[in-house]
């Protein structure tokens, strides 16, 4: 890993806080390439991750067995499931960040641009990603707590709250509340980007990147200095052309939010901001957003 | 939802090439053109923008009387066929043949039928010339105007002996060559004709008078011979090497392959193969170095190398064990082949197969994928080509000797399996050669591992790319009757999937179209 260009560009995020579009919208750019969620940072070793992801969690490899697949069989098949599989197998003792670096030569000279969610889940995540990618340039793309947690909880009846613990055990019983994890994503991605130079890190809320689309593109385009032509624009309101953004085979057929994986196109019309004066419609006490939560989003420009 | 391959394509895409899938792929000839005896597309070149296929006939039918097979626990032969040589002689058609195809047209012709002799028995009856026609190649030697397709013949025991053809035209083939090719010797067959720094390049494998009751592949003369002008009809060839460069494990030469201003040579060696490479200059018999032994530390699992390929600036070697993978005579087997890569500073890796200890240390490999391709009746890795950045290789799988061969007859290990699966099972399931590919040698797909559907296909015997595609041609000897059991009982009956097949690959082939209605392509 040497050449600066190969320094990827990372988006932090909570879910379902348009990481999946805007990233593919990204890595539409001729100069960059949109992965799926890699979630490779999250163990020293490959052989660690596998170990993790296993049970239900297999699924967070379906992004690694993708991106194989197509880098190096041009096909996203089972039988290039079965090839990732083994190329996995073949690079278990090898470094988490070893195969990140691999990934990047592979699609050198174009950038990568990885949204892993998970990151930001645990600072250990984050430092291993400060670690291996030391001059990486951090997108912390934000969403509206209220409108980020209606749709938490609109997939699988809030499963994605509950596999990251974001419940409050202190009523009885205890109630799923997306805002947790909400703010503790933000939290760890905020405290992680304290460290990291402010040339490198820009802080968009997604709504406004989506509403203003072009204009969105082209500011983070001028930031880390690749080109905001027009035809680097239109490539990138196409994140449907990503060959990741479409349901996969049987055996890894995600890799990303499954509602961007059905839908991957832009669409028309404006996304709605939220409110942070409201009882929460998850709930069912009647509560409203915990305070911290409503300092942090004031702070991320919500109201 | 949208298939990813129908994305569309960056200006910059740092995805690999999509290889031919089977969707891509089409029979464009069936059933040995309509005659099941047309066993083997032993020989395949292509030729003036038409494709010429070298058949041999009614392989399984030799080998029925030959003494290796004579007491094979089966409860019947696979395929019907006479029971002695003077059987052989008397009800087959053993006249092989060679076949082109026009694709623009999806037209075959028989542009040539080997001729009779009179045949060097005592009873001096006429019999075919040549039964096979086992290496063919596009050259231009000192005394020929242009390039010129040379065949080689595979002659019967009767005949004279193997013969050099060229034709300029395709359609006439001449006779360049005395007797047995290399004058002086009693050359019956060779699989080798390659060029190199100017010269043609062969070694036998056969020759008359040699004992090869046990040893079907071999010809008793392990040497490599090179001629200049191999089309002046002199058959002058010039040894280069020592008899098995001076090993007398060596019992033949199997391949040769130029690499890096070498010409490498793969041995069949029952102590495991050995490569040799030579730059072939100055006055012969050249130098020669030995580049790996004892089957790259397999030992006899690895008898021989059954084809080699220059891929990616690098040599692929495809191991093999004769009878299909299965040396019974030796008791070798049966084991898959395996896949090594020799580079040019003569290190190699372990692409396919297994991991163990050797003297440039412990071999693990690369592809994560064990001998075989996982099967162990993938006893040959028979042949590679390279075709649109993809390098394609092609297996003989006997697993449908499992059909037919009494499950006593195996190992212990391979016997417990066979028992446990059952041979049906595994016949259904694995029969049928296997096609493969990689981009970059180490991670490998499959594309047929059923002989397209079709399980008397034994093996993929040549490939060869092509503007229109890739082409393919298997080894299909379970024609033109095969054995099946019907209630209890062993009969022979027409077999309309026996017979040699032709496929194309190609990605103008759409998705959509049922592969079994292509053009039969029958004569």
């Amino acid at each position: 890993m040497t050449a600066q260009a190969q320094q990827p560009l990372i988006i932090l995020g909570s879910p379902r806080s348009f990481t999946s579009l805007i990233c593919a919208m990204l890595g539409q750019h001729p100069q960059a390439y949109g992965m799926p969620e890699l979630n490779l940072f999250i163990t020293d070793t490959l052989r660690e991750m596998v170990d993790e992801l296993s049970g239900y969690r297999q699924i967070q490899l379906h992004g690694l067995m993708r991106v194989v697949g197509h880098l190096y069989a041009g096909e996203q098949t089972m039988a290039s499931v079965d090839m990732a599989r083994r190329w996995i197998l073949g690079r278990l003792s090898k470094r988490t960040t070893d195969i990140y670096y691999e990934l990047c030569e592979r699609v050198g000279p174009l950038r990568i641009v990885d949204k892993s969610p998970v990151y930001s889940l645990k600072r250990e995540y984050l430092e291993r990603l400060g670690e291996a990618f030391p001059d990486a340039y951090y997108l912390h793309l934000v969403r509206h707590p209220l409108t980020q947690g209606e749709s938490i909880m609109k997939v699988a009846k809030g499963l994605m709250a509950i596999l990251a613990d974001s419940i409050d055990y202190d009523v009885e019983p205890p109630q799923v509340d997306p805002q947790i994890s909400w703010f503790n994503m933000q939290e760890n991605i905020l405290d992680f980007l304290d460290h990291i130079p402010a040339e490198r890190q820009l802080r968009l809320r997604g709504e406004e990147v989506l509403n203003d689309r072009r204009n969105g593109l082209s500011e983070i385009c001028r930031w880390i200095g690749i080109k905001d032509s027009d035809t680097a624009i239109e490539a990138m309101m196409h994140p449907e052309e990503s060959p990741f953004a479409c349901l996969g085979p049987l055996g890894a057929h995600l890799g990303n939010d499954i509602n961007f994986l059905r839908s991957p196109a832009l669409r028309d019309g404006s996304i709605r901001l939220g409110d942070l004066d409201v009882e929460l419609p998850w709930r069912n006490d009647g509560r409203g957003f915990n305070p911290e939560v409503v300092e942090m989003a004031l702070e991320l420009g919500y109201t | 939802m949208m298939d990813p391959h129908e994305k569309r394509l960056r200006a910059m895409d740092p995805a690999t090439k999509p290889g031919l899938s089977l969707n891509n792929f089409r029979r464009v000839c069936e059933n040995g053109f309509g005659d099941g005896h047309n066993s083997f597309a032993h020989s395949m070149a292509w030729f003036k923008d038409q494709l010429y296929i070298g058949t041999t006939r009614s392989n399984f039918q030799m080998i029925k009387i030959q003494t290796t097979f004579q007491n094979l626990p089966l409860p019947m032969w696979p395929v019907e066929g006479p029971d002695d040589a003077e059987g052989l002689y008397r009800e087959l058609d053993r006249h092989s043949q060679i076949w082109r195809y026009t694709p623009q047209e999806k037209q075959w012709d028989q542009v040539f039928r080997a001729p009779a002799v009179m045949g060097i028995h005592e009873a001096r009856d006429a019999v075919a010339r040549e039964t096979g026609y086992r290496a063919m190649l596009v050259y231009q030697g000192e005394s020929d105007p242009e390039e010129a397709l040379y065949v080689a013949t595979w002659a019967v025991s009767r005949s004279p002996g193997a013969l050099l053809l060229r034709s300029s035209d395709g359609e006439e083939y001449r006779p360049v060559s005395p007797w047995g090719i290399i004058s002086g010797l009693p050359v019956t067959a060779t699989r080798v004709l390659v060029p190199f720094k100017g010269k043609l390049f062969t070694s036998p494998t056969g020759t008359r008078g040699y004992d090869t009751k046990f040893m079907i592949n071999v010809s008793g003369n392990p040497i490599i011979y090179e001629n200049a002008d191999p089309g002046d009809g002199q058959g002058i060839w010039t040894q280069v090497c020592e008899p098995g460069f001076g090993e007398e494990g060596n019992k033949g030469i199997f391949m040769l392959c130029p690499f890096n201003d070498y010409l490498y040579a793969g041995t069949f060696n029952n102590e495991g193969f050995q490569v040799w490479k030579s730059r072939c200059e100055g006055k012969p018999p050249y130098q020669w170095t030995k580049v790996l032994e004892q089957g790259a530390s397999r030992g006899g699992l690895n008898q021989i190398v059954a084809t080699m390929k220059v891929f990616n600036g690098a040599l692929y070697i495809g191991s093999a064990i004769q009878n299909g993978g299965h040396d019974l005579s030796l008791n070798l087997g049966p084991a898959g082949s395996e896949l090594i890569r020799l580079h040019p500073d003569d290190s190699w890796d372990l692409l396919i197969g297994g991991t163990r200890d050797t003297p440039q240390g412990r071999k693990i490999p690369l592809a994560g994928i064990p001998a075989g391709f996982g099967n162990i009746f993938n006893g040959y890795f028979w042949s590679m080509e390279e075709h649109d950045g993809w390098l394609y290789l092609g297996t003989m799988d006997s697993t449908i000797w499992m059909r037919y061969l009494k499950v006593d007859s195996y190992p212990d290990d391979v016997r417990d399996i066979v028992k446990r699966v059952g041979p049906e099972s595994m016949v259904r399931s694995d029969g049928g050669c296997d096609l493969w590919r990689s981009a970059d040698g180490v991670n490998w797909l499959p594309i047929t591992k059923v002989g397209f559907d079709n399980h008397y296909n034994l093996g993929i015997r040549n490939m060869v790319s092509t503007p229109h595609g890739l082409f393919l041609a298997t080894a299909n000897p379970f024609g033109p009757r095969v054995a099946v059991e019907r209630d209890g009982e062993w009969v022979y009956t027409d077999n309309p999937r026996g017979g040699l097949e032709i496929w194309l690959g190609s990605h103008d082939h759409s998705a959509d179209v049922d592969r079994d209605e292509s053009a039969p392509g029958a004569v």
